[in-house]
Parts: C-alpha cells; structure tokens; sequence
C-alpha cells in the first residue's frame, strides 16, 4: 500500500502530470517569489520594479541571444542609468546564442512570453512573427519617435526596415565596413616584393609568399593567400564587378544588376581559380573561422590576409600577432585593380542604412504605460546623454571630457565590454571606434576611406513566394565549386539559368528594380 | 600446467599493451588541453598551436576565467542544481524503481510502457515548455530539477538491480513485522549501493552540465548557470563586431579544463561502484 502511494506520487514527477505533489508546489512558489527580479508572464501588468522607487517604475524585458557576459543586475550601470534617467526599468536578458537562441525564443513566444523588446533571430523568422501579428509596427509612432528617426538618418533610412508596409524593425544607423586586406611587410621585403596594387602582382606575391620560404625556417609551411570564409575571394571578385554574393549594385549607366550578372564575373572566378590553381590559397579558407585565421596570422602561417581592422590593429591582438615574430609588420593596402576596367574595390556598403535587430512586442501597445516606456527608451538612447551611456559608460568613470573630446579611461576596456548589445540604434561609428581603439586609429580610417560597392539589397523587400536563404545558399556552394574547379567556370551561364528557373531570379531582379525606381534610386 | 601459465602471461602483455594502447588515446587529448590552458598563449603560437608538455607555464588563463563577472555565481548555481538536484532524482528513481520491481504490484504491466513511453517520444520543446510554464517554474531553479527527477533509463537500470535482490531478504523482514518503507530504506537501499552511486554520477553529471534547460527557464541573467555563462564567454558573436575579442586558444582551453575538473576529481571515488551497478542493473534489464 505505501509502495503504491509513493509510486503514485513520484509518478507525477517523471511524467510530468499537471499535479505536483502540493509540498513540492509550495516550495517552488516560495523561492520564485524570494527571486527578486522575475520574468514576466507576458501579461501588461505593472511589476517587479514598482515596490523599489518612486511609484510608478515601468519594467521592460529586453532579450537577444547575443554571445555577452553582462555584468550583474546590480552592477549594471547602463540600466541603472536609463533609470535614473528616463524611470524606466530595462532589464537585458541574453538567451543562449545561435540555433539555441531561435528554438528558446520561440519556445517563449509560442508559449505567451513576448519578450517586450527583441531581436528576431532571422530574417525569415521575422516575417513570421509579422504574419502572426506578434511585432509591433512603428508606423503610427513615428512622430514620437522623431529624434529616434533623426539620429538614424531620417525616413531614407527607414526603409531597410519595414515588411508588407510595417516598419518592424527599431531603426539604426548605418554600419560601415571593417574589412581590408593585409600583408606582412617584412616577408615582402625578405622575398623581395612590393605591396601589390594589381591582380597579377597580388599573385605573385602570393607565390613568393608561399614557395620562397619567407619565415626562413627552411619549411614551405606558408600559405599567401588566406581568410575566413569565402568572402575572402571578393577581394578578388569585387575588381571586377562581381561578388560571391548576390549583391545589387549599379552599372555605370545607372541601370540596377546584381554582381553575379557583371559582365567580368567569369574573368574574376578564373582569377580566384589562377590563385586556387597555384597553390598559394589556404587549403581551410572557407572554413576559417575569425580566431582560426588570427591564430595562423600569429603563427607565421599566412602572409596575405583579408580580414578586418578589428581583427588586427586592436591593442590586445596585435600583442598576440607580434608574440611570435616581434618583427611581423602587418600593412593594409587598397584593393586591386584587375585591368578590366572595373573599377578597384573590395566589399559593399549599404545604400541604404541597415537593418535593424530589434522589435518591439505587439503587446506593448496594449499597455499605455509600456508603449511610452519604449519610446522613451528609443528615444533617450539616441539622445546625446543617452548615446554616451550606451557606447562609453559612465563619465569620470569610464572616460572623461577633455576638450570636448571623449577620451577613454582604463576601465573602460575592463568593464565596458558589453555595452554594444545597449546600442539597439547603433551608434556613430567613427567617433566611437577612434575612442575604444585609439590605437587602431589609422587603419579605422583607412577602412571608412577604402572603396567599396554600394548594395541596395537592403532597399529591396523580396517579392512573396522568394526565398532568399535558399537561394543564397545554392550561390555559395556553387562559387566553392568554380572557385576550387569541380565545377567548370564554362557552366556559369548555365548556372544563372538555374537561379531563374529554381529560385526566381529574373522575377526578384524586377521586382527590385521596380521598389527602387519608387523609391528614387534609380531613374 | 606451465604451458597454461605462459600463454595467460601472453594474454596479459597482450592485455597491458592494447589497454595502454587506449589510455594513451584517451589521455593525450585531456594532456593537450591541459597543456595548451597552462602555456602563455605566445608559447603556442610558436609551436605552431600544439603542445603536449608545456615549456613555460602560466595560470593568467585560469585567472582570467576567475576574475571573470557572473562567473562566481554561476558555479555557486551549478553546484546548489547539481547537489539539490541529484538528491531529489535519486529519492524519486528509487522510491519509483522500488515498488515497480516487484512482481506482485496490481497494474504493472500497463505502468511500464507508460512510464517507457516518453522515453522514446518526448513532448517536445514548445509543449514542455508550456507544461513549465503553467506549472510556474519558469525563472526558478526548480525547472532545472523537478521535470526530470525521474529519468527513464535510468529508472529501468534501478528497477532491474532491485528486482535481482533475493526475496526471501524481504520475506524474513515481513516476518518480523517490517513495513516497505522499512524495508525500502534498511534493505534495499543499502545493498543496492552501487547502483544508487552510478546513478548518482549519471544524474550529478547531468546537472553539472545543464545548458539548455538553462537558457530555456531562465531568463534572469543572474541566475545562469556554469555553462551557460562559459558558453558566452567562449563563443562570442561571429558576425563583424568591432567591440567583441574572440579569446585566446590558452582562454578556451582553460575553460574546458575548468568545466570538467569537477566531473573528473569526483569520478574516481564513484567509479568503484560505477562499473558493478551497470553490470548488476544490466543482467535481467
């Protein structure tokens, strides 16, 4: 009989019945009410922050799933700012990262918990959550959110932003492009090389740098040309109007076209080839992740990389580039002309602003109380007192004001690590960067002054019934081909019609054409 | 006679050599990680990021991990979940396999499938979560602990082990008046010491290791636990951040030493049990 009574009770346990054992129930009860700062039940009700202050304290949930460590509730100084600032309590709350971020987030959201602030993990998901009525539109706000709007650039910059009419996403400012190649100097000078400007001296530094031993350690252990991942090859690509990606741009005659249409597109694939051919790229190029190509860069195993100023120049990494070689000297240089006329560049940026991360929950609307809570917050984040909190802490703390100019204490590298993920507008970049990293200065402005192409993909919503991801995907596993030749270059014309056949193309290249002459992009 | 005691002398270099053979597989990736976590980071780079015996040695990495935020608190977590946690799998299984092992329990045959049953077909994520959510466990530890006190395999494993106990232990103990529960504590759970100790690995080593449940239930970023907090720290964002410093190989490496150091210095004291409670459990299971 007792057996029985304890195999009833535990029985619910293991099986997970609504019916916990009244004992258990009520000690989960009391450590969820002794846990100070509690979830919220997605319900618009006034909460946990309301018994601290002054009375009428709004809570907002912010999640993403972003990979930082934040520092504890009480020791957040960017919350405790915002509080103090505008009387709202924000609390940020990081949900795994990746994959795990995407199931956890719609696990929350299926089960009722809207997030009040969020960023939707893809694009794709987005939509969604759009179809279902689950993010708010900001379209009728937008007259509050005015400095919001200002700050970011005005209603140009709005666009990115909206689905099926609805602007879902918060806005941000445009993010610029970090990327740049660079090389080691000093092999050039040991093999006898010059910096390359053009395609063919860049392959044949390449060589030098992979056969003729530049580490002098009597071992061909040297690769000239690397990266991580396949974008590396724009490099190459972008010289001649084309791109691994599909990019739209402009021709010259101001027409709309994607980079996989250039008409020097199979030229720059046979040079990507001609590299891949002469043994001098990287065999794990594509598989590089950012801390594998550093390694090799630190490692003397990589004469020629394309990367990232953030990758290189900053304080913390270039001690690590330098430990092995004291006299490793790492120098950018501008992108390579290729001799067909293209002009030479290396990656795109935005014509039109990014797009932003976060979203705002349908249900916010709901609640008088809560909507103002969040245009509060969107709006004093872009204010001026706001945008310093969020991007360089607290003054006198984390940097001081000399001049008018911000310049950086020491804590602020130690504890200001995490406030980009505050930065739910962005921030303006250049003055931002040239305050955290003083010393990477010169390659941060080369970077912004590098030529680039300019994408208006962003401008473009894709037509229904386009995939993009899909698509995308059949793109890179086919430039893997060219590039590496297990798929002949011959093919290329072949594999534009399988773009128009399988995926739409044509009719996403109208559709795109259509959006942008409304917009005034093109004429 | 010395013929068999020659070839049993082969046998056993035979033995020696292929489990040598198998320790060194096993124990050269734990001295590589632990190599690679000890050495300052310029030291592997010159080695062209691989050693085994580390040259000069440092403890910056575990330091950093140390200093790190939320870290403290994390472990503090993970260690209460670990301990609250097994405690409570070990008295549900036990007291769940007890009464399901013996024979004479009046609707057994339909308990067990319908205790086997969500063993191979879960409820899935968005369900399961509802389940916790309406049973108000989200953003309390108990989520972590209370829906899987009572793991399946496990369950059978202890089932199994009680039903090779000889029953006339238990007849003798009725007779001189011994209620279940008596007999339950006093008997069966003294003799089945080395099945509740691997049992106790198995669910202590699962709880340790909580990610998912954690990212899952919860939200409050003071309350993550070890893995979770590890995992950010190891991983950070991929895509261009200008903010973000991916750590040194050394970092990542501490770091794996760190989250398995526990698990390895408890391991020897269980192991004893460890093998005899699998092999005993697995005979009738």
């Amino acid at each position: 009989m007792a057996a029985m009574v304890s195999l009833a009770l535990v029985l619910t346990a293991g099986c997970g019945s609504n019916d916990v054992p009244g004992s258990t129930q009520d000690s989960a009860k009391t450590t969820e009410s002794t846990d100070a700062n509690e979830q919220d039940d997605g319900e618009t009700k006034p909460e946990a922050g309301q018994e601290t202050a002054d009375g009428d304290v709004v809570s907002l949930e912010l999640v993403c799933g972003h990979g930082v460590t934040l520092p504890e509730k009480e020791k957040n100084f960017v919350e405790q700012g915002i509080r103090e600032a505008i009387g709202v309590d924000v609390t940020m709350n990081i949900v795994g990262a990746g994959a795990d971020y995407a199931t956890a987030l719609n696990a929350r959201i299926s089960g009722g918990d809207v997030p009040d602030l969020f960023i939707a993990p893809s694009d794709e998901t987005l939509k969604q959550y759009v179809q279902n009525g689950i993010v708010l539109s900001l379209n009728d706000y937008l007259d509050q959110l005015q400095p919001l709007v200002d700050w970011v650039g005005g209603e140009e910059a709005l666009r990115p932003n909206y689905i099926n009419g609805g602007m879902y996403r918060v806005p941000r400012k445009a993010k610029g492009s970090y990327s740049m190649p660079v090389v080691r100097k000093d092999w050039l000078d040991k093999v006898g090389a010059e910096i390359p400007t053009t395609m063919e001296e860049a392959l044949e530094v390449a060589k030098k740098l992979t056969f003729e031993d530049p580490d002098g350690n009597g071992a061909q252990d040297t690769y000239g040309f690397s990266g991580n991942g396949l974008w590396a090859f724009n490099l190459i690509l972008n010289s001649y109007g084309g791109s691994v990606y599909n990019n739209l741009v402009l021709d010259e005659n101001g027409e709309l076209t994607s980079t996989l249409l250039a008409p020097n597109m199979e030229a720059g694939l046979e040079m990507c080839k001609r590299f891949v051919d002469a043994g001098v790229v990287d065999p794990d190029i594509v598989a590089n992740s950012g801390d594998a190509l550093r390694d090799k860069m630190a490692q003397c195993k990589v004469g020629m990389a394309v990367t990232e100023w953030a990758s290189v120049y900053k304080q913390a990494l270039m001690e690590q580039l330098l430990a092995v070689d004291p006299d490793a000297e790492w120098v950018w240089y501008a992108p390579l002309d290729s001799g067909t006329g293209d002009r030479a560049c290396f990656d795109t940026i935005n014509a039109v602003g990014s797009k932003g991360e976060w979203c705002v929950s349908a249900a916010v609307a709901e609640s008088p109380e809560k909507l103002e809570a969040v245009i509060k917050l969107l709006n004093y984040i872009t204010s001026e007192e706001g945008e310093k909190l969020v991007s360089y802490g607290v003054e006198g703390r984390h940097y001081n004001v000399e001049n008018g100019e911000i310049v950086k204490t020491d804590l602020m590298s130690t504890e200001c690590d995490f406030l980009w993920v505050y930065q739910m507008a962005y921030r303006d970049d250049g003055v931002y960067l040239a305050v955290k990293f003083p010393e990477a200065a010169e390659s941060i402005v080369f970077s912004e002054n590098t030529e680039r192409m300019t994408a208006y993909e962003n401008a473009v919503i894709a037509p229904e019934g386009f995939h993009a991801e899909d698509m995308n995907k059949y793109i890179t596993e086919n430039m893997i081909a060219f590039i590496f030749g297990t798929r002949p270059i011959s093919e290329y014309s072949q594999f534009l019609e399988e773009l128009n056949t399988s995926f739409g193309f044509e009719d996403y290249m109208k559709s795109a054409e259509e959006q942008l002459r409304e917009q005034g992009y093109i004429e | 006679m010395v013929k068999k005691w020659k070839s049993d002398k082969a046998v056993d270099i035979c033995n020696y050599v292929i489990l040598s053979v198998i320790l060194v597989i096993c124990v050269f990736p734990l001295l590589y990680v632990i190599s690679v976590s000890l050495t300052p980071i310029t030291e592997v780079h010159k080695n062209g990021g691989f050693l085994v015996i580390p040259r000069a040695i440092t403890l910056d990495a575990y330091k950093t991990i140390i200093d790190q935020r939320m870290l403290p608190r994390a472990m503090g977590i993970t260690a209460y979940i670990t301990i609250l946690g097994t405690v409570i799998n070990i008295v549900a299984t036990v007291i769940m396999a007890y009464p399901l092992s013996k024979r004479k329990l009046a609707g057994r045959r339909f308990l067990i499938p319908f205790i086997i049953f969500p063993m191979l077909f879960s409820g899935g994520t968005i369900p399961t979560y509802l389940l916790i959510k309406n049973l108000n466990m989200i953003g309390t530890y108990w989520a972590l602990m209370i829906p899987g006190a009572v793991y399946t395999y496990n369950l059978l494993v202890v089932k199994a082990f009680f039903e090779n106990l000889p029953e006339e232990l238990f007849e003798s103990a009725r007779i001189d008046g011994a209620n279940e529960f008596y007999v339950l504590w006093k008997i069966v759970v003294p003799l089945s010491k080395p099945v509740i100790m691997t049992m106790v690995l198995f669910y202590a080593v699962g709880h340790w290791e909580t990610y998912f449940d954690s990212i899952m239930y919860l939200p409050d970023q003071n309350m993550q636990t070890l893995q979770v907090v590890l995992r950010r720290m190891l991983t950070p964002n991929t895509e261009m951040n200008a903010d973000i410093t991916i750590p040194t190989m050394t970092l990542q490496m501490a770091m794996v030493v760190f989250t398995t150091l526990p698990i390895i210095v408890i391991y020897p004291f269980i192991q004893k049990y460890f093998t005899k409670g699998i092999m005993l459990g697995a005979v009738k299971g």
